[in-house]
């Protein structure tokens, strides 16, 4: 049991103590690469990782989301506000379609650079997803435990 | 400009910190190591902002720069409490001769390359860091100030390092899926909740396939979330009470009895966390003391800080009804855990013999486990005739005489741990 659960790969959690620093990291790295003045992206790929493996695309015709209810929350009030994509998605079916699009382009930003106008949307993704993430985690639990590290 | 400025000014500052701390002594070798572990993470912080810095006069980027600068803020809030940490890790009111056994048992039930940082807190609760962005190897346990020389309290360090064992085992995510499955199922099945939750957030009645849908299903994202850390803290009560057996008991409730009136969302009520208890102890053929779960309040007030009292009733009520689902899953994969890696159990020939010695006032050789010595120490606390035949030990400092003693029995295992390592 415990190898099988070490296995478990991670997946993007609003909760994760982590993610608001990733996303923000993320962010400034696609300003640095659009600017010319980087050409690595180590968080944009660990940001991809991390939403690519929110959904579930084995044995599937249809992506199924494996983001829990404050996650599901968290990404579509992110892709909506940045307006990453002109499509706002009413069911959960219809993120994780766009979360798989969002994790490829993070993934390959150069792909998306003219189709979307450069790499703003994808940045202002980022910073979204940055600050409704950190919001989310301090407002759900107690004041006692607002140390995110805290246990 | 100003904010950018200021923030890789506080970040600097915060660093110039760190390096005056370094001039420290510590006891040992893992505070210096945690404090390079958190000036790494800051300089990390400072590379971001110094990036950030060279497009910082772009209007179209205000938004990115400020929250860059607002994540370095919260990253100086995150890491600061830690650095205190570290520096009260080195005051000698803390008992530093539990740090190698508690290490040994934490890299025994972790990994071999846990390093362990124990500290005297303002705080009087036992508290653990873990799953430290940047700091993954450390486990940092925190005992209250008026206690942290009390090693009656050791067992507690179980209920701690459980949450160290949840995060290395990637216990959220299972337990995520598992909590939402449960409430969904839960709602499913009772058309009083279902109508409760439509009527509490105004969501039409006409809707079919509801979890489907977006914003009924983040409706119950504070149930899901509160329950998942339930099941965490129910998980390392288990893991506590596994590895010290009664000792736990005694001092989970010499810490916290007979509980607090304020509910915190995170953990069950503290009727429901005794009844865990006592419910696993006897599973596991644990003795019970007598009027054991009488020491505790009957039950927990509602959580007061929540401004919409009903939707948070409504939330809280469906976590606990989702944790009560899980508790034998997570009872039983706490023994399994404990089982798989090997922790030995208080042994009761051993503790009796301990005990023995210490109505000697001696300690004792060849104690194998910290729980054989903490169960040992808590028989003796709890018997009102020790060492009633001592007139040079009168009755009002036996106790501190007692926890002197079992200081120097963990000293003793400590240094036969060692003996063994190098052989």
């Amino acid at each position: 049991m415990v190898d099988t659960l070490l296995a478990t790969e991670s997946r993007l959690r609003a909760t994760d103590n982590s993610l608001p620093f990733l996303a923000a990291q993320a962010a400034v790295e696609l300003k640095m690469f659009a600017d010319g003045k980087r050409t690595d992206r180590p968080a944009g790929v660990r940001l991809s990782h991390l939403i690519r493996n929110s959904v579930d695309l084995q044995e599937q015709t249809t992506p199924r989301s494996l983001m829990d209810p404050s996650t599901v929350s968290v990404m579509s009030q992110a892709l909506v506000d940045s307006q990453w994509s002109s499509q706002k998605p009413k069911t959960v079916d219809e993120l994780a379609k766009l979360v798989i699009k969002l994790a490829n382009e993070m993934k390959s930003p150069c792909h998306t650079t003219e189709r979307n106008g450069g790499l703003k949307p994808m940045m202002d993704f980022c910073i979204a997803l940055a600050r409704y993430s950190s919001a989310y985690r301090k407002a759900v639990l107690s004041p006692r435990r607002k140390h995110p590290y805290r246990k | 400009m100003y904010t950018i400025n200021y923030s890789i000014e506080r970040v600097s500052r915060v660093l110039q910190t760190v390096d005056s701390l370094k001039e420290s002594e510590f006891p040992y070798k893992q505070s210096q190591e945690a404090l390079e572990d958190v000036e790494r993470v800051l300089q990390q912080t400072l590379e971001l902002l110094t990036d950030t810095h060279s497009f910082a006069d772009q209007d179209d980027f205000a938004e990115l720069v400020q929250t860059v600068c607002s994540e370095s803020l919260e990253t100086i809030f995150n890491y600061l409490p830690l650095l205190g940490f570290i520096l009260r890790s080195t005051n000698v009111r803390n008992a530093f001769e539990v740090h190698g056994p508690v290490s040994r048992l934490a890299q025994k039930l972790l990994c071999p390359d846990t390093k362990l940082l124990v500290s005297s807190e303002w705080d009087y609760s036992p508290l653990a860091y873990v799953d430290i962005p940047g700091m993954s190897s450390f486990v940092l346990l925190g005992l209250p100030s008026p206690e942290s020389s009390n090693p009656l309290l050791i067992p507690l360090a179980g209920h701690e390092l459980g949450h160290a064992l949840w995060s290395n085992l990637s216990l959220t995510n299972h337990y995520y899926d598992s909590v939402t499955s449960s409430i969904q199922s839960d709602i499913d099945d009772h058309n009083e909740l279902l109508e409760l939750l439509r009527a509490l957030y105004k969501i039409p009645c006409d809707q079919t396939d509801m979890w489907s849908d977006i914003i009924f299903s983040s409706t119950i994202s504070p149930a899901v979330t509160w329950a998942v850390r339930q099941a965490e803290e129910t998980f390392c009560d288990f893991m506590g009470l596994r590895i010290f057996g009664e000792a736990f008991l005694h001092s989970f409730a010499y810490l916290l009895c007979p509980g607090e009136e304020y509910r915190q969302v995170e953990y069950p009520n503290i009727a429901i966390r005794v009844k865990n208890l006592l419910s696993a102890a006897g599973k596991w053929k644990l003795s019970i003391p007598a009027g054991y779960g009488n020491q505790f309040l009957p039950h927990s007030a509602s959580p007061p800080f929540v401004e919409e009292s009903d939707k948070s009733q409504f939330q809280l009520k469906l976590a606990d009804e989702a944790l009560s689902r899980h508790v034998n899953d997570l009872m039983d994969r706490a023994d399994q855990y404990v089982a798989e890696k090997d922790i030995a159990l208080p042994n009761k020939s051993v503790v009796s013999k301990i005990r023995k010695k210490f109505d000697l006032t001696i300690p004792a050789e060849d104690s194998q486990e910290l729980g054989n010595i903490l169960n040992a120490g808590w028989m003796a606390y709890l018997d009102d005739r020790l060492w009633s035949n001592y007139p040079h030990i009168p009755s009002d400092v036996r106790k501190d005489r007692l926890r002197e003693l079992i200081l120097k029995n963990i000293e003793i295992l400590d240094l036969e741990q060692r003996r063994l390592g190098l052989q």
